[in-house]
């Protein structure tokens, strides 16, 4: 579904990205974690067509971001780290708003805004404007406005922040059934535990570079440890190397 | 606290020109270059029109006490109503001092508020009044002494009306919360009907002018007129008394002129007192003031219905970014306050027409009359209040929507679609203001539009032409720095803006009066054929920079 490789980006002369290379499976979630400036936001950005990539290549079903930026962008779904919005705009205004940039008739959006604003409960609050909403309800109108035009390939930057622990069960949840129904996702967090528990396979970064690769199971053997442990030591075990 | 935040200025201005130093002084001098040209676009215009105004040997001296008193008096209306609409803001709504408002000291805030207010105001000091001043100076032979009185008066003058923007705002807000109706919304509604009132009752007193008789033009018996009905109609403002600074530094009649000042300072002083009374009730107002957009939780709280379904029934990508310019753009109070102050100067304008028409009554010039260049004159006229439109919301709209701009970003769109978008909505609305005040003014000056057609089209076509091109600067150039609309409209693109428009406005009056006296087609052809080329020209750069930058 995604491929990336030798993908690197440079600002300023400083490199936030470093020969990266990786792909995702249908049915995968792939968390990438790593502290604040490794370059988990960069990938997702330029997958997603918000930045440019310097060197090497990223491919969403086979088709270039670069070359192809309308038809890989309708099969993506993007959560942002900060869901900022129009302040004057209502919640549902946004998701049709959305939709429609999708290119889906009013028609389809109706019955998708329906059938996915329970998953939050966010009804009753679907007429307030945007700058009105907690932190937190401006995540889920996001998360929802990214799964309103069934894409195929879902990227998720840091997805619990400001969501309270029942959303956020329900967010996860969301995820793995995105997964399970065929769908790819890219998760970059640094909430560990989240990873640990959805991400089929995890990638740790440090200072632009890909330091490892694999399952849960398999960076536990990368980084010398025994089962029990938490991704949380796997993790300061493998960045502090 | 103070030298805290001074010291945070002056460090704030020596970074920014740690990184990319050799372009950020070009900029810096692009800056003040344009600065510079607009400074003295000002100073000539008012330098020929005193020049003009001090021919006259009769009425030489009573029109430039006039032109100075009126000149103090819109001024003074014009910082009062812009620190109005900042003040609605910053005082009720503004997340930057959260940290000073959660603090034992919140009661600063207030005075922060006002000090921002007040060195913001000091803009058109530099540009417009101190010009201004500089002119009269040269022309009237006012001492540099007095010059320097009547700066000092002008900075007195701007600081009284943000004490008395300041006063109004908790005033009516104070009042309000008496009441328990206190919102920002309501405070709106009740800080414009008192603005509207005072705006009346001045009107009230400039209606009835008979010009005439004020100066005292039939009374051929006496060497010059008489200036005391003209000090007279204007005593009732605190701006007369910047005015007769000046006055009475021409004379040099200096004591007189600082008791002038003195009694600025005295207005100022009692502003300020009533304004630390207030601010014991700021906290309660400010806490409320944080509930909701503009005190209403939801869309059909205050909108119509049409409005908060239009978005549901967009049936294509670019109708959907066309919704969405429609509803940001009328859901935005303070977007929608500034279009009304910008309106509220062109209603000046207009009056100033109307009083200056009927105050000569029986003696007014026959339409027929009046010649075609002040017909070309209102053109320029409502081409510079388009770019003023232009300067406050389509230039800033790239830049104050990049937190957003994600999801547009995001999805498969073409960049090319949200400028095209961007661009009708915002030459449909500017264009019918332009007609509906074209109209108003032909009416107002008894012009009838005895010239028809051309007219409308060069409007429209000029409305068009300076909305793409102040778009586009905004496409090309994104700030990254700040996405506040008014801090925008100062950025060096933005007085690159203005210099292109005034050039533009005195090109196109210029090409319409030759065309109506009858002096040759080609400078009118040439305004047609350059708004048109022009246009196009920023379409092609602007969507090609904006799928560059979305791409990189």
């Amino acid at each position: 579904m995604l491929h990336i490789q030798g993908f690197s980006k440079v600002f300023d002369k400083k490199t936030a990205v470093d020969d990266v290379s990786f792909e995702i499976k249908e049915g995968e979630i792939f968390s990438l974690i790593g502290p604040n400036s490794s370059g988990k936001t960069t990938i997702v950005h330029s997958v997603v067509g918000l930045l440019y990539p310097d060197k090497g290549s990223i491919t969403v079903l086979k088709k270039d971001v670069t070359q192809f930026p309308a038809e890989t962008k309708a099969v993506i779904g993007y959560i942002p780290d900060e869901p900022s919005v129009w302040g004057g705009m209502t919640g549902e205004e946004f998701l049709h708003f959305t939709g429609a940039l999708y290119g889906m008739t009013p028609a389809a959006r109706a019955e998708r805004i329906e059938e996915l604003l329970p998953i939050f409960s966010l009804g009753a609050i679907k007429d307030e404007y945007f700058e009105n909403y907690s932190r937190g309800n401006k995540q889920k109108f996001s998360i929802i406005a990214a799964l309103l035009h069934e894409p195929k390939l879902l990227l998720v930057d840091e997805p619990i922040v400001g969501l309270d622990p029942e959303s956020a069960n329900i967010a996860k949840r969301e995820f793995v059934k995105f997964a399970s129904r065929g769908g790819a996702v890219l998760l970059v967090t640094h909430t560990l535990p989240v990873a640990e528990e959805i991400a089929t396979r995890i990638g740790i970064m440090r200072e632009g570079k890909l330091l490892s690769v694999g399952t849960f199971k398999e960076l536990v053997t990368s980084a010398g440890l025994k089962d029990g442990v938490s991704l949380d030591t796997v993790y300061l075990a493998l960045t502090k190397r | 606290m103070y030298q805290l935040l001074l010291r945070y200025h002056v460090r704030f201005a020596l970074r920014f020109f740690e990184k990319n130093r050799g372009a950020k002084i070009v900029t810096v001098l692009g800056f003040f270059a344009a600065f510079l040209f607009l400074v003295g676009l000002v100073y000539e215009s008012f330098f020929y029109g005193f020049k003009y105004v001090a021919r006259d040997v009769y009425f030489g001296e009573a029109l430039s006490i006039y032109i100075v008193e009126l000149f103090f008096l819109v001024s003074f209306a014009l910082v009062y109503v812009s620190a109005l609409l900042s003040g609605f803001f910053s005082i009720f709504r503004t997340s930057s001092d959260i940290i000073v408002v959660a603090s034992p000291s919140y009661q600063l805030k207030l005075m922060l508020v006002f000090l921002r207010m007040f060195f913001s105001s000091l803009w058109p000091l530099l540009t417009i009044i101190l010009p201004a001043l500089v002119a009269f100076h040269q022309v009237f032979g006012l001492s540099l002494l007095g010059l320097l009185l009547g700066v000092l008066s002008s900075v007195l003058l701007i600081a009284i009306a943000n004490a008395f923007a300041v006063v109004t705002v908790l005033l009516v807000a104070d009042i309000l919360d008496s009441l328990d109706r206190f919102s920002v919304r309501n405070s709106i509604i009740g800080t414009s009907l008192f603005l509207f009132g005072m705006l009346f009752l001045a009107w009230e007193r400039f209606r009835a002018l008979n010009l005439v008789s004020f100066f005292q033009a039939r009374m051929l018996d006496s060497a010059l007129p008489d200036l005391t009905p003209i000090l007279h109609q204007f005593r009732i403002f605190p701006s007369h008394f910047s005015a007769l600074t000046i006055f009475y530094g021409e004379l040099h009649q200096y004591a007189n002129a600082l008791y002038a000042l003195g009694t600025l300072t005295v207005i100022l002083l009692l502003f300020m007192m009533c304004f630390l009374l207030l601010k014991g009730e700021y906290l309660g107002l400010w806490q409320k003031g944080q509930e909701g957009k503009t005190g209403e939780k939801s869309a059909g709280a205050s909108h119509p219905y049409a409005m908060n379904t239009l978005m549901r029934h967009a049936d294509s990508p670019s109708s959907a970014m066309l919704r969405k310019e429609f509803i940001t753009f009328f859901r935005n109070p303070r977007g929608l306050l500034w279009l009304g102050f910008i309106i509220f100067i062109w209603v000046i304008q207009s009056a100033s027409s109307r009083v200056l028409v009927y105050g000569l009554g029986a003696e007014r010039v026959a339409d027929s009359m009046i010649p075609v260049s002040v017909s070309s004159l209102q053109f320029a006229v409502i081409l510079y209040f388009v770019s003023m439109f232009v300067l406050r919301f389509a230039f800033p709209s790239f830049s104050a929507e990049r937190k957003s701009m994600w999801a547009i970003h995001s999805a498969p769109l073409r960049m090319s679609r949200v400028f095209i978008a961007k661009l009708s909505f915002y030459v449909a609305l500017f264009a019918a203001i332009a007609i509906v005040f074209t109209l108003w003014n032909s009416w107002t000056l008894g012009l009838l539009l005895p010239l028809g057609l051309p007219i409308f089209v060069a409007i429209i076509l000029g409305t068009f032409f300076l909305t793409t091109f102040g778009l586009s600067l905004g496409a090309v150039y994104p700030n990254s720095e700040t996405d506040d609309p008014e801090r925008l409209s100062t950025t060096l693109p933005g007085i690159g803006f203005i210099f292109v428009a005034l050039c533009y406005g005195v090109f196109g009056a210029y090409a319409l009066k030759n065309y109506f006296s009858g002096h040759g087609f080609l400078p009118f052809s040439l305004f047609i054929f350059l708004s048109l080329a022009l246009s196009l020209l920023c379409i092609v750069r602007s969507t090609s920079a904006l799928r560059d930058i979305s791409a990189r």
